[in-house]
């Protein structure tokens, strides 16, 4: 007695089945959750780094902010890979970047005479907002025109 | 045929999207030694009146995402950009009162 010859059934390949495989391959490359997490928190840091209150971005700014930058960037860069660093080196620079460090006359190196603020404040300072703390100087000095 | 030397320390490879990836580094640089440089150097406006919503700084930071993960030297690049482009808006939003 003869065998039947075994004839293969093509397997069917929509456009369904390649859509699910095309997310499974894409879920097994990604990233572990926590690394993924990580970036989100990155990307939310660097799209909102202008609302970062002062204070954090001044001991950002300090030295043992810029020490603890650097070791945090290398450490992601080591640790999750150099796109995960980048991200982190972004949102350092942003932060540095944004730390007031603007003081008004006062950093001149002790030439000027520093005099408390006394009495209401000037209109100009009521509008632009300004919080005068000292004053260099409460005295002018003026010339007579001459021609 | 053989890559030259050169093109291989900097891994650009024939083809086009070797071809395309040079392409992109050059105007890249020309955009960033343009407008990052020079403070004064006005963006458009455009990209002066997109800064503010927060859905365009995040496609800003996707597209650095992707250029990096694209070719790394196109992604360092293209992060240099978008770093002067978010701190010279970022400058510019800040009034002066909030310096001190």
């Amino acid at each position: 007695m003869s065998a039947l010859p075994v004839q293969q059934v093509p397997t069917q390949q929509g456009g369904m089945h390649q859509l699910v495989q095309s997310l499974n391959q894409m879920v097994h490359s990604m990233d572990s959750p926590g690394k993924f997490l990580y970036g989100v928190v990155m990307v939310v840091v660097i799209v909102y780094s202008s609302l970062i209150p002062s204070d954090y971005r001044s001991f950002a700014d300090s030295m043992l902010g810029r020490i603890f930058g650097i070791a945090i960037v290398y450490g992601v860069v080591e640790g999750m890979g150099w796109i995960y660093g980048l991200l982190t080196a972004l949102a350092f620079l942003l932060i540095i970047n944004g730390a007031p460090s603007l003081k008004e006359g006062f950093e001149g190196g002790g030439t000027v005479s520093q005099k408390q603020r006394i009495g209401r404040s000037w209109f100009v300072e009521r509008v632009l907002g300004e919080n005068t703390q000292q004053i260099a100087t409460d005295r002018v000095n003026t010339q007579a025109v001459q021609d | 045929m053989k890559t030259p030397a050169w093109l291989d320390n900097l891994s650009i490879h024939h083809g086009s999207d070797g071809v395309f990836r040079v392409i992109v580094v050059i105007l890249a640089s020309i955009f960033l030694i343009n407008y990052s440089s020079l403070f004064e150097e006005r963006y458009s406006k455009k990209l002066t009146e997109l800064y503010i919503h927060p859905w365009w700084r995040i496609l800003v930071v996707l597209l650095v995402i992707t250029s990096a993960l694209w070719c790394p030297r196109v992604g360092i690049i293209i992060a240099f950009i978008v770093f002067f482009y978010l701190s010279d808006m970022n400058t510019l939003i800040t009034p002066f009162t909030d310096y001190h």
